[in-house]
């Protein structure tokens, strides 16, 4: 069982190993909550999908499971967002059109396609659960790391997460104004998510969790986008 | 067979989300745009239901867009006290920008805010709020007496103070705030004085 999620989180994570979904994980990594209301919106969205492709498994001939997918995906997303614009209004208006993207993120297809469709409903709902969370942890990650340097602060503007009602949790580190504008762009996007991505192989090859057979046993790890 | 029924199956839980989510939407939408409008004057000078008291605009020429632009009135009492435009302008350095421009009956300036923009950060989005005070350069302007000339940037020539580093973002909101103030010039009476617009906005 905890390999799935050494899997998930670490030796295959999708943002920082299998390179999946990366325009969101750059463009939307600028803040601490932007990161992880999109992750955490990514990550129902592959526990969903994984599920019903898994439950649907008996109807899926072999001619149309690309399109039951795309439907699956697309459905699911649309609820998701009209569900987060119903109840997370400020949220959903920051985040914009990258909640309806998610239906283009890779990671939710191959997902589907390599692993769900091919696994009983316990196993589909846990590579859903931790894959999302991979997901969710590379956003989180480089969204603290961006917001830290870009702005000098974690969860500025946590309202938008946790509604008006809550205490404003923004832990202001530096002085009110300090702004270095490389990490809030996206070019200081990319150059924190190289040194991540080399970080976290770095570290694996270190600890020798890396090996042939881990590349191997995920054929659809070649996607990418 | 499979797909068809699928996709009716999805089809069926989006119709329940939309049909559920409805009302919330449309209520969250509708406060976002009054909390927006609410900032612009003090709450004890109007009295009436500012998104119920609308004007649509249709003037291509002014407000560069064919789409209608929205004036709301500030009543005090059934007297008008301001008007706010609801407009964008395609001028911006990255993309529209969205703006607040409210005035006085005497067509002095109240306030300006911009609510929607995607300009430079830390430069051209100096023009909200939030992030400098720019735009209160704006607030309780006379403009009866400003010139075409006076319309522009410091360095320029004019009377408004610029943005370094986005000139252009500067320029185009200065730009929309003169055309609104001019069309107010224009059409102060049709204004104050049509009824209101019987349709709900969306």
């Amino acid at each position: 069982m905890s390999n799935y999620w050494r899997q998930g989180l670490l030796a295959n994570n999708p943002g920082l190993i299998q390179l999946l979904g990366l325009c969101p994980l750059l463009a939307i990594s600028n803040t601490l909550v932007n990161a992880l209301g999109l992750g955490i919106a990514t990550l129902l969205t592959v526990l969903l999908t994984n599920t019903a492709v898994s439950l649907l498994r008996p109807f899926l001939y072999h001619a149309i499971r690309i399109p039951v997918f795309v439907i699956i995906i697309a459905g699911l997303v649309t609820m998701i967002e009209r569900l987060m614009e119903a109840w997370l209004f400020d949220l959903h208006q920051t985040l914009g059109i990258f909640v309806p993207l998610i239906v283009t993120n890779c990671l939710i297809l191959a997902r589907a396609e390599a692993f769900a469709s091919r696994q009983r409903l316990p196993a589909a709902m846990l590579d859903g659960l931790t894959m999302g969370c991979g997901f969710l942890l590379a956003l989180t990650l480089l969204g603290s790391i961006r917001e830290l340097l870009g702005h000098g602060s974690l969860l500025r503007d946590s309202q938008l997460l946790f509604g008006t009602a809550s205490p404003d949790l923004t832990l202001q580190l530096t002085p009110e104004h300090y702004q270095f504008l490389l990490f809030s762009l996206p070019p200081g996007a990319f150059l924190l998510l190289g040194l991540l991505v080399a970080g976290l192989r770095w570290w694996l090859n270190d600890t020798n969790t890396v090996t042939a057979k881990d590349h191997n046993q995920e054929p659809t790890a070649e996607i990418s986008g | 067979m499979a797909l068809a029924l699928i996709a009716a199956g999805m089809g069926l839980l989006i119709a329940i989300t939309v049909n559920s989510t409805e009302v919330r939407i449309t209520d969250q939408r509708l406060a976002a745009r009054v909390a927006r409008l609410t900032q612009l004057m003090p709450a004890n000078s109007y009295n009436n239901i500012l998104h119920q008291d609308t004007l649509a605009i249709h003037a291509p020429g002014q407000f560069q867009t064919d789409l209608a632009v929205t004036a709301y009135r500030a009543r005090m009492d059934g007297n008008v006290v301001s008007v706010i435009f609801a407009l964008t302008t395609i001028d911006g350095y990255n993309g529209n920008i969205d703006l607040l421009v409210a005035l006085h009956t005497d067509g002095r300036l109240q306030a300006v805010r911009v609510v929607r923009h995607q300009e430079t950060p830390g430069l051209g989005d100096r023009i909200e709020l939030r992030k400098s005070d720019w735009v209160r350069q704006f607030s309780e302007l006379p403009t009866s007496t400003l010139t075409n000339k006076d319309w522009q940037l410091r360095k320029h020539g004019g009377r408004f103070d610029q943005l370094t580093g986005a000139t252009i973002t500067a320029t185009a909101v200065l730009g929309a705030i003169e055309r609104t103030v001019k069309y107010f010039h224009e059409h102060r009476e049709w204004l104050l004085e049509t009824p209101a617009d019987e349709i709900e906005l969306p």
